[in-house]
């Protein structure tokens, strides 16, 4: 009878109950899996997944004191450890409601709840393989970044099963929004709302607001949705990205808050809460926050030292500045491992010399940055690089000041909200003028380093202008026309010359680029539809 | 703003959250029960002798009851302490049927009692499974004991309602038990009779937790089943 059986797969049990692995085991032998590997907690789970290719992950929600059932799935999809076609089961033992509600993302594949008979959990598995089977030409598709292809088999699909839709809706509102297609997804979504109070359409409804910039709509949305369920935790997420962005920080922060209520350990949301209530002036919710991201963010992919100067500043703000330099010194004991454990500790106690007046301790701790900073890879982000510049106009050290700043202004030369924050740093040491001399001086730059790239696209001198718009690129990362410009002249090539293979990724690697730093940039799209057509030429 | 409070103890025993306490406890058990079931199982599978076979089914039945009412408890706790959420998505009826039944079909197999689903293979509703299971497990641990030979399990939808009935062919429910739409709620449970009582409270609250455009679920009961047996029906919008 067992057509169906695990001949081949590998898989990965995680459960913290010895006796539970074994059983599980046990059940999964008579399938005849080519490899069972077990692990006892979220952190070994997580080593197993980056050593070896697991075609399914049973794993228990409660793993003990570490990550939990979740966390893992999330940092698994987050890090690519798992590939698409692998199924991922969360195991329970109670109701799954809580859980159920996460981000569509990071869904499992099916939660089974405890206790499970063999051929229960068979079921499941063959359930769950068979789903991902009808869904292959699709996902093919999305993953060679064929967005209108998926979504017109997405259609086809619609017509040849009209039941059981749940999983093909979810896709096609998604490619609708990866598309740019903004009011057809909203169109789609309110028809679906029309029949039923779903409560995944209203979400995700809610973000096409969001995207479009239509914060007000998004709000009623996401706010019907806590309404009926306040254990939403991604619609309380949702919702106070929303009030964030309406300068309604206080309620902003009460979202969060019952958010961290409901799911306490992602250090993400942590970290949001606290940069929100420091904002809002709640330095001891602000410090609270920081210790937990901290806390949480110790054993996963989403950790972050920057929360060390988080947490420094709060503490200074409720003059507890004693106890900061010891958290500061927490750095260098607990994260002796981390490279990025001196520049921290050294920006964190420049901070706090700097507020304490004590300008040579300053002085000596901000060398001690410059120096990391050298050694350092990847990019400042602009809350760091606002606490050095900072600290450097107090010092008044001129060429430390410039080069910082420069650094800054040519990254984020089109972001006005980050220039806004340079140029209050600068009227506050009474140099607003330098400030905006700076500014100016360095757009103007920009622009003509963008017109030379551009003039060698004109003149069909492409291998030429995709060298010179990936070194510009390597310069300002964060300029969302240098990154599209480095994708357009890679697309013209391959246009040119017919041959995708050479560029094909790391054009989408600038454009995808781009479309993270300006996500309403409609040159996105149109690059989109250009790679697109290519890939429906080559194919 | 929220302010952060300090409450200090005065007891010396810090009072710790009861859901907290019931969960975790709820979570130890249901790992004891599934090795319990499992090696029930497992000896059964090797056992020969009739006698013992029927009653090591005793023990997986009473097992089964036991988990059934765990999760019972904990999901009305938590309605009761408003922190439970309907759950609801579409869901393949047949493929939900299957597997929520699975559990028991052997069990009833071995009290020659038959069991049959009438569901299309494409039936989709939207409910929220864990609640239903739960509504179906307490529904075949009673019929384990009153269903005489056979029982049917039949979904459908009928003006845009979706109808789970289980009939069977027991002595059917006594007069106090039956239950239509409109009798009201106080006089509807007794615990004090039986344990039954439990099984269709949770059942009714599991209905009205399924709710759409205005309209909840509802559970009837009645003598309609297989030649006058008890008829248990779920109706959702």
């Amino acid at each position: 009878m067992n057509l169906w059986s695990l001949k081949n797969k590998s898989v990965l049990i995680v459960d913290d109950y010895d006796k539970m692995r074994m059983l599980i085991r046990e059940m999964l032998m008579p399938l005849g899996p080519a490899k069972v590997v077990m692990s006892r907690n979220g952190k070994d789970a997580i080593e197993q997944l980056e050593k070896n290719k697991f075609d399914i992950v049973l794993c228990d929600y409660k793993l003990g004191s570490g990550r939990d059932g979740q966390q893992v799935l999330e940092e698994a999809r987050h890090r690519n450890l798992l590939s698409y076609a692998a199924i991922f089961f969360i195991i329970t033992t109670e109701n799954t409601s809580k859980m159920v509600m996460g981000a569509i993302d990071y869904l499992p594949d099916d939660y089974i709840s405890k206790p499970f008979t063999q051929s229960q959990i068979q079921t499941r598995l063959e359930k769950a393989s068979r789903k991902k089977a009808q869904l292959v030409e699709i996902v093919q598709a999305m993953s060679a970044r064929n967005f209108s292809k998926a979504l017109s088999i997405c259609d086809q699909k619609f017509q040849e099963k009209t039941y059981g839709q749940t999983e093909l809706q979810k896709i096609k509102g998604e490619l609708l929004c990866k598309l740019g297609r903004l009011d057809e997804a909203e169109k789609f979504y309110i028809d679906l709302l029309a029949e039923r109070n779903i409560p995944w359409v209203r979400l995700a409804l809610g973000k096409v607001y969001f995207q479009k910039g239509n914060y007000t709509e998004a709000e009623v949305q996401f706010e019907s949705l806590v309404n009926e369920n306040p254990a939403y935790v991604h619609a309380l997420d949702w919702l106070a990205d929303t009030l964030e962005k309406l300068g309604q920080s206080e309620r902003s922060q009460g979202m969060l808050e019952r958010a961290i209520d409901l799911s306490p350990k992602s250090p993400v949301r942590q970290r949001k809460l606290a940069a929100t209530a420091f904002k809002n002036g709640a330095y001891d919710m602000a410090e609270e926050a920081y210790e937990s991201a901290i806390k949480e963010g110790r054993n996963s992919c989403f950790g972050d030292l920057a929360d060390f100067t988080g947490l420094t500043k709060a503490l200074i703000c409720q003059d507890k500045t004693e106890e900061a330099l010891e958290k500061i010194d927490n750095i260098n004991k607990d994260y002796k491992q981390n490279s990025d454990a001196q520049f921290f500790s050294a920006l964190s106690k420049s901070i706090l010399y700097r507020e304490l007046n004590d300008l040579n301790a300053c002085e000596d701790n901000l060398e001690v940055v410059f120096k990391a900073l050298n050694k350092r890879v990847g990019g400042l982000d602009v809350e760091t690089a606002l606490d050095i510049t900072q600290t450097c106009l107090t010092l008044d050290n001129q060429a430390l000041t410039t080069k910082i700043v420069k650094q800054l202004v040519n990254d984020y030369s089109e972001n006005e909200q980050v220039l806004d924050q340079v140029r209050s740093l600068y009227e506050k040491a009474g140099k607003l003028d330098e400030a905006n001399e700076i500014i100016q001086g360095t757009r103007e730059e920009i622009i003509k380093i963008n017109n030379e790239g551009v003039r060698m696209v004109q003149d069909g001198k492409l291998e030429q202008s995709i060298n010179f718009f990936i070194q510009a690129a390597k310069g300002m990362p964060n300029n969302a026309t240098i990154n599209f410009n480095a994708a357009y002249s890679m697309v013209k090539q391959m246009k040119k010359t017919g041959e995708i293979g050479k560029y094909f990724s790391l054009a989408q690697r600038f454009m995808d680029q781009g479309h993270k730093i300006d996500p309403a940039n409609q040159k996105y799209f149109q690059l989109l539809k250009l790679t697109e057509d290519i890939n429906n030429e080559a194919a | 703003m929220k302010q952060h409070k300090k409450t200090v103890d005065s007891s010396p025993i810090r009072s710790v959250d009861f859901s907290t306490v019931l969960a975790s406890c709820i979570h130890d058990m249901k790992n004891s029960l599934s090795i319990l079931l499992n090696k029930i199982d497992e000896i059964e599978a090797e056992t020969v002798d009739a006698k013992n076979k029927s009653e090591l089914e005793q023990l997986q039945y009473q097992g089964k009851r036991i988990n059934n009412h765990l999760i019972q408890l904990l999901v009305l706790y938590r309605i009761n302490q408003s922190q439970y959420f309907a759950n609801i998505n579409e869901t393949g009826i047949r493929d939900f049927l299957d597997d929520a039944l699975e559990p028991y079909i052997s069990m009833f197999k071995h009290r020659n009692i038959s069991v049959s689903i009438q569901c299309d293979d494409d039936l989709y509703w939207y409910i929220d499974s864990d609640l239903i299971q739960g509504v179906l497990a307490n529904i075949m641990n009673n019929l384990y004991i009153y269903a005489k030979t056979e029982m049917v399990v039949i979904a459908r939808i009928e003006n845009q309602r979706f109808i789970l009935q289980i009939k069977d062919d027991g002595q059917g429910y006594p007069d106090e038990m039956f239950l239509t739409p409109t009798c009201s709620t106080q006089k509807r449970f007794s615990f004090k009779s039986s344990s039954t009582g439990l099984g269709l409270y949770f059942s009714e609250i599991a209905a009205e937790m399924h709710q759409n455009n205005g309209e909840k679920g509802y559970i009837t009961t009645s003598n309609d089943g297989i030649n006058g047996g008890g008829c248990f029906s779920i109706v959702l919008p």
